[in-house]
């Protein structure tokens, strides 16, 4: 399974994209993605590393039908106070008589700013905060073959963290080669210049290219970058927010998921000598013939929405277990997989498994909708833009369930009836979002 | 917008102009029949009769089993069972109230039996038999309309319960819970 290490703000907002065209099975290939942030994670990819962690059905990263993804979540923590009570350890005085070592590599306006909100788009900060943290991380160790890592060069924290992370990799890797694949943002937003200064941003970025380029970490990287003369503003806001964001094909971060979903192939040629000249232009990405394709990716979101929504507001599970040619009406790939669930529960609680169908349509309904301030899984994706048709016999024909019931570890569904429909659910949902089929 | 209303409307009560001269005509023009001829014309509408609601009782249990089938392509409605027994229920009884009760009315449907059995024939002597021999003997079947729908309700439901009964027997072998094995 290939790592996609998203890092910064940056890396996370592509996974969010990515982690939506896995679940709508347009990336085929499950994935551990390890997001490692300054700030705080993306509430979209909270949810769906606990929902990917409820899949378990045998073994770890094993559900019903397959492998599901992993998400390791690595929030550097950043000690309270300022810049340099962080690095030092102490107050930061006026006393010139007894000076610190940092001072001699931060500007003293950086030394006094508060962590607390963020790292001003100052790299050296950064990867100076948070090295011990990722050299010595867990979810670092036992780097499969190939690596992919997203993150911008102008930020604080992808400029900082993206070298560092890549060398941890590597060093990491045991035994056999590893190829660590980048796509890599330049500048693509238009700066706020009451917060940060386009200079800066730009200086990030000549430095942590030509830092990368010296490391000779990459195999082969992108380079994705916003259009020159005419660069949108970021709205971090809603960015923090990660509920229900729209999909817009022109913006680079879909250029970004493209460049990841490439990078993840296997025709991907290594870089030549010139880092910056020769990175893989995103035109060769787009005219890729696997790449993503546009309107099939919205068509198929907004036909599977479709059917979870109706799955949900009409209560098919309910209506499943009092319908009596239940195979012939909702196909023999759902009414298989909610009796093979059925039967678990009959068999880990049998005192309470009567009303099974009707918990699993609630505990469907709660990772779809959500319930109270916890946000369910169709906040994850944005509002359709069409509202297809859909008919019952969609059940039967459209989506394409799995069949496959191995590995089955009874010890996964131990806790109660709840969390057998809870699991049931989960798994129930994932094959529905990933199996719908576009036009059927 | 306003033609279309005003041409419907026109059209509407055209219709009922014609089918009030057509009544005031048969009225006029009808001669009264015999107790011979409205007994012959009862027999015939209780055979009739009878037939209807052996015909509901088995509309409702055979349509209420093929409804979900036929429908499931078109209506999320038409997927839940029992809804679907009532919705097919209220169907065949309506139809069934329209075309037996309803039928002589206009004399169209029964061949047999004249229009003037249920304009002229109540207040007829005769020994009727009564439905199943006990309601209504000596009186004119149609005479006592109420309830022969009071009848087809109740074997709209017969036929929905015994659909329901044939459901839950099917249920307990192919559905849902059967097939999940504890």
């Amino acid at each position: 399974m290939n790592w996609i290490v998203g890092i910064g703000g940056t890396g996370q907002m592509v996974l969010h994209y990515y982690l939506q065209l896995y679940l709508l099975g347009i990336i085929k290939e499950p994935f551990k993605a390890i997001v490692i942030d300054t700030d705080d994670i993306l509430p979209s990819i909270k949810l769906l590393q606990v929902f990917f962690e409820n899949l378990q059905y045998g073994a770890k990263g094993v559900t019903l039908g397959g492998s599901y993804p992993q998400i390791d979540l690595i929030k550097v923590p950043l000690p309270e106070g300022n810049v340099f009570r962080v690095l030092t350890g102490r107050e930061m005085t006026s006393d010139k008589t007894s000076p610190h070592p940092v001072q001699a590599f931060f500007s003293e306006n950086a030394l006094r700013q508060d962590t607390g909100k963020g790292l001003y788009a100052m790299p050296a900060l950064s990867s100076t905060i948070s090295r011990d943290e990722i050299f010595n991380h867990p979810s670092l160790k036992y780097p499969p073959d190939k690596v992919l890592i997203c993150g911008s060069v102008i930020g604080g924290t992808g400029g900082g963290l993206i070298a560092p992370v890549a060398n941890a990799i590597k060093k990491n890797k045991e035994s056999g080669t590893i190829q660590i694949r980048a796509v890599l943002f330049k500048e693509y937003f238009k700066a706020d210049e009451h917060l940060i200064n386009r200079g800066r941003l730009l200086s990030n970025q000549e430095l942590i290219l030509r830092s990368l380029e010296d490391s000779d970490l990459f195999h082969s990287y992108c380079l994705i970058e916003g259009n020159r003369e005419y660069l949108e503003e970021r709205n971090t806001q809603v960015e923090k927010k990660a509920q229900n964001i729209s999909w817009q094909t022109s913006h680079p971060y879909w250029d970004g998921v493209k460049a990841l979903k490439y990078l993840t192939g296997d025709n991907v040629k290594p870089k030549g000598s010139k880092f910056d000249e020769e990175s893989i232009p995103i035109n060769v990405v787009k005219k890729d013939t696997d790449s993503i394709n546009d309107n099939y990716a919205i068509n198929k979101r907004d036909k599977t929405l479709q059917m979870l929504k109706c799955m949900v507001d009409n209560e098919v599970l309910i209506r499943m277990k009092a319908e009596p040619f239940v195979n012939r009406v909702w196909g023999k790939g759902l009414t298989t997989m909610v009796s093979h669930f059925w039967s678990i529960a009959k068999e880990q609680e049998p005192n309470n498994s009567a009303n099974f169908p009707e918990k699993l349509q609630d505990q469907l309904r709660r990772w779809w909708k959500g319930e109270g301030d916890k946000r369910g899984l169709e906040s994850v994706f944005p509002h359709p833009a069409s509202s297809p048709r859909i008919s019952p016999s969609d059940f039967r024909i459209g989506i394409t369930w799995p069949s496959d019931k191995k590995n089955l570890d009874k010890n996964q569904f131990k806790g109660g009836i709840d969390t057998i429909a809870s699991k049931s659910a989960s798994i129930i949902l994932y094959w529905a979002l990933r199996g719908t089929k576009e036009g059927g | 917008m306003k033609n279309n209303v005003f041409q419907k409307r026109s059209l509407i009560f055209a219709l009922f102009l014609t089918f009030l001269a057509f009544y005031l005509f048969n009225q006029a023009t009808a001669s009264t029949p015999t107790n011979i001829q409205c007994q012959k014309w009862d027999d015939a509408f209780l055979t009739i009769f009878y037939g209807s609601l052996l015909g509901i009782i088995l509309a409702v249990v055979g349509f209420g089993f093929v409804a979900g089938l036929l429908a499931d392509r078109s209506w999320f409605l038409a997927k839940h069972p029992y809804l679907r027994i009532f919705l097919v229920a209220l169907a065949v009884f309506a139809l069934g109230t329209l075309v037996v009760i309803g039928g002589p009315l206009t004399g169209l449907w029964f061949l047999n039996i004249d229009r003037s059995y249920f304009y002229d024939c109540g207040n007829a002597k005769f020994d009727a038999p009564g439905i199943f021999g006990v309601i209504g003997k000596g009186v004119v079947v149609i005479s006592i309309w109420p309830v022969l729908i009071l009848l087809f309700v109740a074997g709209a439901g017969i036929g929905g319960v015994i659909t329901l009964i044939v459901i839950e027997i099917i249920k307990s072998v192919w559905g849902l819970k059967a097939q999940a094995k504890g």
